[in-house]
């Protein structure tokens, strides 16, 4: 298991959860699995830091919670996204595609001055 | 911006939650965890790990079970107010153990406290807080103004006031008002009402809206439309029962019938009068209750541009303007002046002396805090010393001391509003009129009384608390040793803060009492002031005639003739004079100067109130027992006249040594010659204090043409048994006739010390609170530095001192503490004697005998603090003592 360890930028996780919580309501565990699934496993999601960033996300009205039994007949959290979260969602997409467009001229620029 | 408001919304409830299910949400926490880690294990085991390792790997992915829970937690970001909860639980399961010092704490803090709260009652409702008008910083009175004498005058006659109304550029509205009374006999019993005769744009002026109904409108000032009243809240509720079917109903006003059409806001009121039961049209045709107005008050308000200044520059345009399209005797200018002046003419100099004397009580109650939070703070030194030892933070520890000290503080806030409520009921009963008169507001405690209240007592709280938590916790570990703990507390540095802080509550107590004892002595002097006539035994009727009842001033004559005769045939009545109203004196005569007949007029001496002036009857004399000094009485042949009675001061001042008998004088160069008749010894109509005024007229009443009389009614035993008898008497024969007051004569004069009885009962509750609470630190000062220095008492006493000798010791300390705080205490008097000085009668305010009783009383009261304290150094066992050492 030699994975190549995904740092995360502050704030991305927020970001990644977010959008994996736009695919359907989830628990936590299954929150970490769906990010690590989507990431193609570049990223590995740390219980440290996960369970305080929902928090977080949950005092911010991003996201809401509520227990619910799972498919084992077990209950879990499970984590929804609000309205707000929804527009958050959209607009940190936005702003981090800018970012990374723009970091991506950054590394591909090879001199002069166009 | 919605989206920000249901952000804050959801951070607020997470939080509440947070803070209110502390406990679920951390059971729930585990569980998610717990869930976490059992799914992560399955996983491991499908992926094929032996059991064991697959719930090693997954613990270990975990990564810190407690580390993930409190990271989780500090997520919820309550962390702060979780801390500071657990430090008001703890201080307050310190302050149980304690009750005796929370208990003292919390009563300094609330009569302190309350004490400012009253005041800050009083002065918001006078002075503080916004009038009750839209942008009342606009809103200005247009008085006369007389650039030669320099006299003010209050009315404009309404030809001039429609030309101030109609000019737009000088002024963004205008409208007239004029005061009057009227009948009202719609009631249980016949009531004289004031009202007011205003212009219907006074509601637009004055930028108010009536709370019911309609306000007037102008097509009410129509000649000939239905008369119209807009009644106060007040009177709403007292004659209808705030019955909202009272609109439309019909009320009879001095025998005009007028609808109501609307209530004004609770509380509503011109700061210029006490009281309006309802406002009525003011006709354009220049009539108000059907009687011609000739002249009104003139109300305006400023262009949004202008400034008082810059409008009383247009004002002045146009007053010369109009001087000169109707010629007038005199240069006629007016004088803008703001509204809220009124205001400030109520602030007199006894409202800033309560002021600035609860102030003083506030520090007394900082201090006194002060004092008992070190005591706290230096016999739990051991308790501090370990906390920080075992790794609190001195923040930390710091923080929870003031939490301690903003707990008591709070329920000393609470306890100082009890306090203030029952202070302010207690003050209304005496508060003079002076001070209320003008005030746009009853007084109360309010709203802005609580906040006020609150965080008065949260700066108490933190003033008092802090100086002793930095001192509490500036200790070492070494203050952990018993052999050392004895000592710890007792370093020079925080023995010198107590010792100051007694000096200083001392010293305020001090100027406190002498003041109080300057208005106890000029108090007594003014009570056993002659007042030139008798007051005992002496019921005061006072009628208004309202002109809708009495045709004219015979009828009027005839009516109170007849009542004197039932009045008389009352048992136990000796006698009856009638006046033309008030005690006795009736009118004031507003002079700017006063003239002896053939010598210049002179306007030195003259009071600023004017003269008075009493219409009385023949037996006046008798009734009164007023001794003429010369000259004769009046008899019924003086009815009408010009003749006239002087008092001794007035004869003195206008013709010397001269017998003054069968001249003639004047009051202002347009008034009536009067001829004096007859001389008597020093009145004092407008009250004791003779700075109010020296002179005295009497002149013979009996033309008739009062519509208020009083009738003074001697009886043989207390008056206020005949009180039922003369109402009866006054119904019986007239039952739309309204008393508009019954009460005694010696009530009525003492109305007049009203002022100097209010300070004299405020500044004795305040220095009485202040000596208590200085009495209260000297005490708790010595005793517990005998309970400290008891081991050294004990060597002393061990090796040869007496314990007389220790106590002497003992008491002295306290002594010389009391006879420093003594002297800085009259320094501080001295210091405000000019302050102090007009609300004086016949005493000096830096009356050495004041000032020494209270020294004397206050080293007393100081001495039986003492007394206790030095006691026990004496009793102080030293074999027990030293053997425990």
């Amino acid at each position: 298991m030699t994975r190549q360890s995904g740092e995360l930028l502050q704030g991305t996780l927020e970001l990644l959860v977010l959008r994996a919580l736009s695919l359907e309501p989830m628990h936590g565990w299954g929150l970490a699995q769906r990010i690590e699934q989507m990431s193609r496993d570049v990223f590995q999601i740390s219980q440290g830091s996960l369970y305080p960033a929902l928090q977080r996300m949950k005092r911010k009205g991003w996201i809401r919670s509520d227990w619910r039994t799972t498919e084992n007949n077990r209950r879990a959290r499970y984590y929804a996204l609000t309205s707000a979260g929804a527009l958050q969602l959209e607009h940190e997409t936005t702003s981090w595609r800018r970012a990374s467009e723009a970091v991506e001229r950054v590394l591909a620029w090879e001199g002069g001055t166009e | 911006m919605r989206r920000l408001v249901h952000r804050a919304i959801a951070e607020v409830r997470e939080r509440v939650r947070a803070l209110l299910f502390t406990g679920r949400e951390n059971r729930e926490l585990e569980e998610e965890l717990r869930f976490h880690v059992d799914r992560q294990i399955e996983e491991n085991l499908r992926s094929g790990l032996e059991p064991r390792e697959a719930r090693r790997q997954a613990y270990l992915r975990l990564g810190g079970r407690s580390r993930v829970r409190e990271a989780t937690r500090d997520a919820r970001g309550v962390r702060w107010i979780q801390a500071v909860a657990q430090d008001a639980r703890y201080g307050l399961r310190g302050i149980r153990k304690q009750p005796g010092f929370a208990l003292t704490l919390v009563l300094t803090i609330g009569l302190g406290v309350g004490a400012n709260a009253a005041m800050f009652g009083v002065v918001d409702a006078l002075l503080l807080r916004p009038l009750p008008y839209g942008e009342p910083d606009g809103l200005v009175d247009v008085r006369t103004f007389d650039p030669e004498s320099g006299s003010i005058g209050r009315y404009v006659t309404l030809e001039d006031a429609r030309e101030w109304t109609d000019r737009q550029d000088v002024l963004d509205g205008a409208f007239q008002h004029q005061r009057g009374s009227v009948l009202y006999a719609g009631g249980d019993e016949p009531l004289s009402i004031p009202v007011q005769i205003v212009a219907p744009s006074f509601e637009e002026v004055l930028r108010v809206r009536p709370a019911l109904g309609r306000g007037l409108e102008p097509a009410d000032a129509g000649v000939g439309a239905e008369p119209v009243a807009v009644l106060n809240d007040g009177f709403w509720r007292s004659a209808f029962g705030a019955d909202p079917e009272a609109l439309g109903r019909v009320i009879e006003l001095d025998g005009i019938r007028h609808r109501i059409v609307g209530v004004m806001p609770k509380g509503f009121k011109f700061p210029t009068y006490s009281h309006t039961e309802a406002w009525v049209a003011l006709r354009s045709d220049g009539t108000g209750l059907g009687q011609e107005l000739h002249r009104a008050e003139l109300t305006a308000r400023l262009r949004p541009e202008d400034t008082i200044e810059t409008a009383q520059a247009r004002a002045d345009a146009l007053a010369a303007a109009l001087g000169e399209t109707a010629p007038r005797e005199a240069p006629w200018t007016v004088r803008l002046s703001s509204f809220s002046d009124w205001r400030n003419s109520a602030a007199d100099r006894s409202l800033w002396f309560l002021t600035a004397a609860v102030g003083l009580i506030l520090l007394v109650a900082i201090l006194n805090a002060m004092n008992l939070l070190l005591v706290r703070g230096w016999s739990r030194t051991r308790e501090l010393a370990a906390r920080l030892a075992l790794g609190a933070s001195r923040t930390r520890v710091i923080g929870q001391l003031l939490t301690e000290g903003l707990v008591l503080s709070l329920a000393g806030g609470v306890a100082a509003v009890l306090f203030a409520l029952t202070a302010l009921r207690a003050m209304q009963g005496i508060m003079p009129p002076a001070i209320t008169f003008y005030s746009p507001y009853t007084v109360g405690v309010e709203q802005r009384t609580l906040w006020f209240t609150f965080l008065v007592a949260c700066t108490v709280g933190i003033v008092g608390g802090l100086l002793p938590a930095l001192f509490a916790t500036r200790i070492g570990v070494g203050a952990l040793s018993p052999a050392t703990s004895v000592h710890a507390a007792r370093t020079p540095a925080r023995s010198r803060l107590r010792r100051v802080i007694v000096v200083a509550e001392m010293a305020m107590s001090v100027a406190l009492l002498v003041g109080a004892g300057l208005f106890i002595n000029s108090f007594t002097r003014l009570v056993r002031v002659d007042p030139g006539f008798r007051l005992e035994d002496i019921a005061m009727l006072n009628l208004s005639l309202p002109a809708s009842e009495y045709e004219d001033g015979e009828s009027r004559m005839t009516f109170i003739r007849a009542l004197e005769g039932r009045l008389e045939a009352i048992p136990g009545v000796v006698g009856v004079t009638t006046g033309g109203g008030g005690l006795p004196a009736s009118t004031y005569v507003y002079g700017e100067s006063v003239q002896a007949e053939g010598a210049p007029p002179t306007a030195g001496g003259l009071p600023a109130g004017g003269i008075p002036l009493a219409a009385v009857s023949p037996d006046f004399f008798d009734l009164f027992d007023v001794e003429i000094l010369s000259g004769r009485r009046f008899g019924p042949a003086d009815a009408g006249t010009d003749n006239a009675i002087v008092d001794v001061d007035l004869a003195r001042h206008l013709w010397g040594e001269a017998s003054p008998l069968g001249r003639r004088f004047r009051i202002g160069e347009s008034g009536n010659w009067r001829t004096v008749v007859g001389v008597v010894g020093d009145l004092r109509l407008l009250g004791a204090d003779d700075r109010l005024g020296d002179f005295e007229i009497l002149h013979p009443a009996g033309s008739g043409a009062f519509s208020f009389a009083t009738l003074a009614v001697r009886s043989s035993g207390p008056p206020e048994a005949l009180f039922p008898a003369l109402r009866d008497a006054v119904h019986g024969l007239s039952p739309r006739q309204p008393i508009a007051d019954l009460r005694t004569a010696e009530a009525e004069y003492m109305d007049q010390i009203a002022m100097p009885r209010f300070l004299l009962v405020l500044m004795s509750m305040l220095a009485g609170l202040a000596i208590a609470l200085s009495t209260v630190g000297i005490y708790g000062v010595l005793a517990y530095g005998v309970a400290q220095r008891r081991y050294e008492l004990a060597v002393r006493i061990a090796v040869g001192a007496t314990p007389p000798e220790l106590s002497r010791k003992v008491l002295l300390e306290g002594l010389g503490l009391a006879a420093a705080g003594s002297t800085v205490g009259v320094a501080i008097a001295l210091a405000f004697s000019g302050a102090i000085r007009t609300l004086l009668y016949g005493v000096s305010p830096t009356d050495p005998v004041t000032i020494g009783i209270v020294v004397l009383g206050s080293l007393a009261v100081a001495a039986f603090a003492c007394w206790w304290p030095a006691r026990r150094a004496g009793r102080i066992d030293p074999v027990r003592m030293l053997n425990v050492g």
